[in-house]
């Protein structure tokens, strides 16, 4: 078989007896449902929104896992014409307030028609809709109850889906995407990674962000291979299990963020593989945030003396305002380092994973803040345009954040140099920092620390890769006692591993817009210049109170 | 011929034993853990860290995996040998062995020692 452009419903029509999905139950166990099954439950769950009156223009918001029901929920969604909305469900651990608050943000920027949940997911989202004045919940299975299926899937057209972007309650965006940017982007990527319906897939990611939903369950249904899906849960139980899944199964693509190959190298010995093999895989796309070359290297140690191909590990970059893929290594080439050999200046030497080439239709640009092109090997804002890319936010918001949508391009607030037509993506500009594959803004740590008491017009928070580092800058107007603990608390908490630095600077040293408003990138290129108004010193990371502070604590807080 | 009970840690070391298991985990380096740290603000745990810990607890001693409500009350190190302690005495978990112990140690490259027990 050939790689080709498949169009978005042509496995509905194929129905396929022997490839589908096997979903991960139990500890050991897999649930085999073939693509004709999925076909006909995607066929009811679209007769039975039209049913219930939904009809081109209305959105849909599906809070379900990783399933038969949600593959069913989101195809039905692009058979009726209705715009499907994935939307997280509680993860396990979860605080139920924080959820509230993040579910309503996303509720109330989508505005669904219609909510479809799992019997877990039904009851944490009852009192934001209620709060919003939107009706209340459909299980899946009352949805589907009694619908025969559709006579035969239509080609979606207009808003297909509706992605959010990362990042905490009040700065996730609505970016809507189109059937013509989702085709695209689908193709371009089967394309790339030259895959047929005869090579299986695997995925643990959550099907709520753009990498596990368009990326691994879309790519896989559409191009009609056999896919293996496991919950995040089950991944953070036993990446054994996931590994083991490859071996068995001669697993073909795998995606995942770095945070997922640094966690297998964390939990798995070189002692637990066994007879494990890997030869299998011929592509493990890692993108979602920053890639460390470090551990890029420790997983080839750890699973290359089992057949694991260096040159299947394929480093990418993208962005949900795209659709999903932007850039990525081809097959068969090998990941590379390299540096910038036009540096501004010497704290921007330091090495970065090279991302690639743009997929089929894509632009790449890398321009100044006058929006100029650079020349290769300098750093610059990453500019994209292409099918794939959004032509706006659902909302548009007051701010003028980083990332931004204008005319057709995207303007990344991501930066990167190109070097021999490859993109080496460097982080963003100062405003975010990826952890965990999910975006942290700078402004939300401000909140966090305005929380604790540093009055917001004192303080600014810099997020950005600095030396190869993910590092977080906290610049204070006059520090006083006490602000670089509650700081080194803070950031510490949200930005995992980052180096945390300190700067104090004298009154009026913090750059703001006319509207008080920090201006982040002019402050970050400061920084990265050493011209901030104060000396950078390092936060001291947050260590775990020893016995005497702990009896201290015990003496002075009342029990 | 062995008892069942063989090799299973007694009920006054399951707090040692959690604090290990604890510590195996714990993203901060932590000399020692104390029923006072907060998981998240003094240990570092995040929602990934807490569900491998989550996890690892619910397979070690044999728990049913908690409420969304039940786990917002689990913050210290305390409140969770307090839920593990009561959770065994009411049946609903099982004591480990020293076997099981040692095992889950291997896998984060530790060993556990016993004599530790005499807190």
């Amino acid at each position: 078989m050939t790689t080709s452009d498949r169009d978005l419903m042509r496995w509905i029509e194929e129905s396929a007896t022997d490839r589908g999905l096997h979903f991960a139950v139990t500890r050991d166990e897999w649930h085999f449902w073939s693509y004709e099954r999925l076909a006909q439950l995607s066929l009811r769950a679209a007769a039975a929104y039209r049913d219930r009156g939904l009809a081109d223009g209305n959105l849909v918001a599906i809070i379900q896992r990783s399933s038969p029901g949600f593959t069913a929920s989101m195809f039905g969604a692009f058979s009726a014409g209705v715009t499907a909305c994935s939307i997280a469900p509680p993860f396990a651990m979860q605080r139920t307030d924080k959820y509230a608050r993040h579910v309503t943000h996303l509720l109330g920027v989508s505005r669904p028609d219609l909510v479809v949940c799992d019997a877990d997911s039904a009851d944490p989202v009852r009192g934001p809709l209620a709060s919003l004045g939107l009706a209340p919940p459909v299980l899946f299975d009352e949805l589907v109850a009694g619908a025969e299926p559709a006579a035969g899937p239509r080609e979606p057209s207009g808003t297909v889906m509706l992605q959010f972007t990362s990042g905490s309650s009040g700065f996730s965006r609505g970016v809507p995407v189109s059937a013509g940017a989702l085709q695209a982007n689908l193709d371009a990527m089967r394309h790339w990674l030259d895959w047929d319906a005869s090579q299986p897939g695997i995925s643990w990611l959550p099907v709520h962000h753009d990498m596990g939903l368009v990326g691994c369950l879309l790519n896989l249904v559409v191009t009609g291979a056999d896919g293996y899906l496991l919950q995040p849960d089950d991944f953070i139980r036993s990446p054994l299990r996931y590994l083991t899944c490859i071996s068995e199964n001669k697993v073909a693509h795998a995606a995942m963020p770095n945070f997922g190959l640094a966690y297998i190298v964390r939990r798995i010995g070189p002692d637990q593989l066994g007879e494990l093999r890997f030869d299998s895989l011929r592509s493990l796309v890692v993108g979602a945030e920053r890639i460390d070359s470090r551990v890029m290297r420790a997983f080839e140690e750890l699973l290359g003396p089992h057949g694991l191909d260096p040159q299947s590990l394929l480093p990418s970059y993208g962005s949900a305002e795209a659709t999903l893929a932007i850039a990525g290594l081809p097959l068969r080439t090998g990941w590379r380092t390299a540096v910038p050999r036009r540096a501004a200046n010497a704290s921007e030497t330091a090495e970065a994973v090279g991302c690639g080439l743009p997929l089929r239709g894509i632009t790449v640009t890398i321009v100044d803040e006058n929006g100029t092109q650079v020349p290769d090997g300098q750093i610059g804002e990453i500019t994209v345009t292409g099918p794939s890319v959004a032509t706006g936010y659902v909302q548009a918001s007051g701010e003028s954040p980083s990332t931004r949508l204008t005319g057709g391009t995207l303007h990344t607030g991501d930066a990167a140099f190109l070097e021999g037509g490859e993109l080496f993506v460097i982080g963003r500009l100062g405003d975010g920092l990826k952890v965990r594959g999910q975006m942290v803004f700078a402004e939300s740590l401000e909140l966090a620390l305005a929380e604790r008491g540093i009055p917001g017009r004192r303080v600014a928070v810099l997020l950005g890769t600095h030396d190869g580092q993910p590092t977080g800058v906290v610049i204070f107007e006059n520090e006083q006692e006490g602000w670089a603990a509650i700081a080194s608390d803070v950031l510490g908490t949200a930005l995992a591993d980052a180096g945390l630095i300190a700067v104090n600077v004298p009154r009026g040293g913090i750059a703001v817009t006319s509207s008080g408003k920090p201006r982040r990138r002019v402050m970050w290129r400061d920084f990265l210049d050493s011209s901030l108004r104060g000396d950078p010193t390092p936060l001291p990371a947050p260590v775990a109170p020893s016995p005497a502070d702990l009896r201290r604590i015990r003496e002075t807080v009342p029990q | 011929m062995s008892t069942p009970d063989t090799g299973l840690v007694a009920v006054t070391s399951i707090p040692s034993v959690v604090r290990h298991v604890i510590q195996l985990i714990t993203p901060r380096q932590a000399g020692f853990v104390a029923d006072e740290h907060d998981l998240v603000g003094d240990l570092g745990f995040d929602s990934l860290t807490l569900v491998e810990l989550a996890f690892a607890l619910e397979d070690l001693f044999g728990l049913d995996a908690v409420t969304p409500e039940r786990a917002m009350t689990l913050r210290t190190v305390g409140d969770i040998t307090g839920h593990i302690a009561a959770a065994i005495a009411d049946g609903a978990g099982q004591r480990p062995s020293a076997e099981a112990i040692q095992a889950l140690s291997a896998q984060y490259r530790r060993t556990w020692n016993p004599e530790k027990l005499a807190d």
